[in-house]
């Protein structure tokens, strides 16, 4: 027996929440899986996490998020009588009446069942400690207490019990955060650096705090946060750099976007694309990585300082920033689209990649204008071609480009 | 004749020998307004196909089309005659007073001057049209050429500059500017562009008491033999937007009005050399920020996969057999 859970889950909520390490989160799984069939609801209900995606742990943990088995999971950890489960069912809104009558078996009520998880917490469990903290933070205290604005004099005096109950959240996150769980900074850092209306007013130099002694603690993701902070900072830049470097190392992805944007930009660091590009492939290991394939695919597609012009690269990439919802390289896509460049012909995907954008650009402008003035997809309209190429003036191949049409004497724009 | 793309076209030679032929039979009946139909009839034939590539290519057209000026040898041969008749009636006859002899030298300096210009121009405009070989257009290709006195047949030299106008060409007016060639009355190779120079004149002049004015529309192109190349133009707007389009082709070039050519092309062999290495420096600059793009530079290797992600329903299943 472990000394809060089986061994199996202290080994597993050890290895995928206090530690950064992909390699040793992979490894609990087998374990985890074969606890959960062996009838132990708590490693169901650990393995249920790792599936819901990565706002359930660490972005990189190596896990492949699957609903239809989390909910399999959840199911299976109250039915084997997890508190854990409960809780985390509860949160997720999957403690149905038929799960709650599950539970029953187990505890005759939801406040018997976070008792059971306070005490562990109360134990020195740091996981238990970060749901604890949950139940205060997101107002499951409710509901566990059973309570309602009835059961107050006025709706003044509910309010007041409600703020008072979610502040008791952050002792709870801060002791877990403190004591080796940097996911449990997550919620308390957004609390001060959003504020909560009614209950306090954002406190951004102490979410800063937050993010730096989580830095300090050595988490690579509160490296890479508490970076954000200093990088725009005067004389803190380098520090800045060192911090997402670190991260980095440890397996946080997305720092590699801002080490590669520092070497692309030469401001801090001597210009460096290749070095550049090549911290933008480390972060596109990463299948949700935006700021690396954008900026990647940039430099694939201007092709200079060093790196091979190579459009079918640079499509592939901003299409993959594309699919994530993100417009920050239509412009430079739809050029591909709009000539052929690594790709298709195809100008009515260009011109619908740029009619997303709420951004202007040289780019774009002169893509416009060029679909508009030959009429590719759309009716011929020089004039509105036109219109687009006069506001890129400083763009030689849109000024290139105007030079086919002349306004006539009555006005009219016609081709030379 | 061509019934492709548009409706039939009369095929060179036929449809000046038409045109000949329609002036020549309608001129009895309609005179000169048989002149503006042909006109006319050519403009239509234009307009219906826009962007068709003239038989035989830019080059050869350019040259054919010289048989329009001997319109002007029909001037000339006309001035020459009316010089030549007062010149030759005042042979035999007495002069006494000093215009006598003044109208007659005037008429036979004349009759001279015309007949020349006739001859000249007549000669000039045949030659051109039927010996493409040794028409200007070709002397100026060759004239751009590294070693022209090595020059491949003029086929070959118009086939050059006629790929490059048809494929990367812009037409302003009488001028087509490619990406390696300039189409005009000569023609000019865009890498040996040293100074482009536009002229926008109206040219007054007093005669008998009278006012005249003559409007002058010319693109000069020196190249970095300091030779110069000649394009007269008919709309001002077009001569500007060429000398913008040569603009962005050649960056580097000189760039001014007529007034300061003479002043760019007398400049000292010193002053050439230097000209000549600064323009160099900035190309290669240019030309080296381009070219960059296509040159072999890094192609990063796929990172070292890291941990793949774990099918947890797969592992969860396989574990309950």
């Amino acid at each position: 027996m472990g000394k809060y859970f089986s061994d199996v889950v202290d080994n597993a909520i050890e290895a995928i929440y206090y530690t950064y390490d992909q390699e040793r989160a992979a490894s609990v799984l087998q374990p985890l899986a074969d606890a959960a069939n062996a009838g132990d609801g708590d490693a169901a209900y650990i393995l249920s996490r790792c599936t819901s995606g990565p706002q359930y742990s660490w972005d990189y943990h190596p896990f492949q998020p699957d609903d239809d088995t989390t909910e399999q999971l959840i199911r299976q950890s109250i039915i084997n009588g997890s508190a854990m489960g409960v809780l985390g069912a509860m949160r997720c809104g999957m403690l149905t009446p038929e799960m709650e009558q599950a539970m029953k078996a187990h505890y005759p009520s939801l406040r018997e069942v976070w008792n059971a998880v306070y005490e562990k917490a109360q134990a020195g469990c740091l996981f238990a400690m970060n749901m604890i903290g949950n139940t205060y933070f997101w107002l499951d205290i409710v509901r566990i207490e059973n309570r309602s604005p009835e059961d107050f004099p006025s709706k003044a005096a509910f309010g007041q019990w409600l703020r008072e109950n979610e502040l008791k959240c952050l002792p709870w996150f801060e002791k877990a955060f403190e004591g080796g769980m940097g996911f449990a900074g997550r919620n308390m850092y957004n609390l001060y650096y959003d504020g909560e209306e009614g209950v306090m007013a954002a406190d951004k130099s102490k979410a800063e705090a937050i993010a730096r002694r989580g830095a300090e603690l050595g988490y690579p993701d509160w490296q890479e946060r508490y970076a954000g902070f200093l990088l725009n900072r005067e004389g803190r830049a380098q520090e800045a750099l060192d911090l997402y470097t670190a991260a980095a190392k440890q397996g946080q992805l997305s720092s590699w976007y801002y080490i590669g944007k520092t070497h692309q930009e030469g401001k801090l660091v001597a210009k460096d694309c290749v070095k550049a590009m090549r911290c933008y492939e480390l972060g596109l290991q990463d299948p949700g990585q935006i700021g690396c394939a954008n900026k990647a695919g940039e430099l694939f597609f201007q092709g200079k300082d060093g790196i091979s012009q190579d459009y079918a690269r640079a499509v592939q990439l901003f299409e993959r920033a594309h699919s994530l919802k993100n417009t920050w390289g239509n412009d430079m896509l739809g050029i591909c689209y709009l000539f052929g460049h690594g790709c298709q012909k195809d100008p009515q995907r260009a011109l619908m990649l740029f009619q997303e954008v709420d951004y202007s650009t040289d780019l774009l402008n002169y893509g416009l204008g060029t679909i508009y003035s030959e009429g590719l997809g759309v009716p011929q309209d020089i004039k509105k071609g036109v219109e687009y190429f006069q506001k890129c003036k400083n763009y030689a191949p849109a000024q290139e480009a105007m030079l086919k049409f002349k306004k006539t004497l009555f006005g009219k724009w016609v081709r030379r | 004749m061509d019934r492709g793309n548009g409706g039939f076209r009369l095929k060179w030679p036929w449809n000046w020998v038409v045109c000949g032929l329609f002036v020549a039979a309608a001129w009895y009946f309609i005179g000169i307004f048989s002149l503006l139909l042909v006109a006319l009839f050519l403009w239509w034939q234009k307009k219906r196909h826009p962007d068709a590539v003239p038989q035989g290519g830019y080059c050869l057209d350019r040259t054919r089309k010289r048989l329009a000026r001997l319109l002007w040898s029909v001037l000339y041969l006309f001035l020459a005659a009316g010089g030549g008749v007062v010149f030759f009636m005042g042979f035999g006859e007495e002069k006494t007073e000093i215009s006598d002899w003044a109208v007659w030298i005037v008429s036979g300096g004349a009759f001279l001057l015309f007949a020349g210009c006739f001859l000249y121009e007549t000669y000039t405009d045949l030659r051109d049209a039927f010996c493409p070989a040794k028409s200007r257009l070709a002397r100026s290709i060759r004239s751009q050429l590294p070693y022209p006195d090595e020059a491949p047949p003029v086929g070959e030299l118009f086939a050059m500059v006629d790929k490059d106008i048809e494929a990367n060409g812009q037409w302003f007016d009488r001028v087509a500017i490619g990406k390696e060639w300039v189409l005009g009355d000569d023609v000019s190779a865009i890498p040996r562009i040293r100074g482009v120079f536009s002229r926008d004149e109206i040219k007054v002049h007093y005669s008998n008491g009278r006012r005249q004015s003559a409007r002058i529309i010319e693109l000069y192109i020196v190249d970095d033999r300091r030779q110069v190349q000649t394009t007269g133009m008919r709309k001002p707007a077009e001569l500007q937007a060429a000398v913008t389009c040569l603009r962005l082709r050649v960056p580097e070039a000189r760039f001014g009005g007529y007034e300061s050519m003479s002043a760019f092309t007398g400049q000292t062999e010193e002053e050439w050399q230097a000209m000549e290495r600064d323009f160099r420096r900035r190309r290669d600059q240019r030309l080296a920020q381009a070219e960059g793009q296509t040159r072999g530079g890094y192609t990063p290797e796929p990172p070292p996969a890291s941990v793949p992600r774990q099918d947890i329903a797969m592992i969860w299943k396989n574990s309950k057999k």
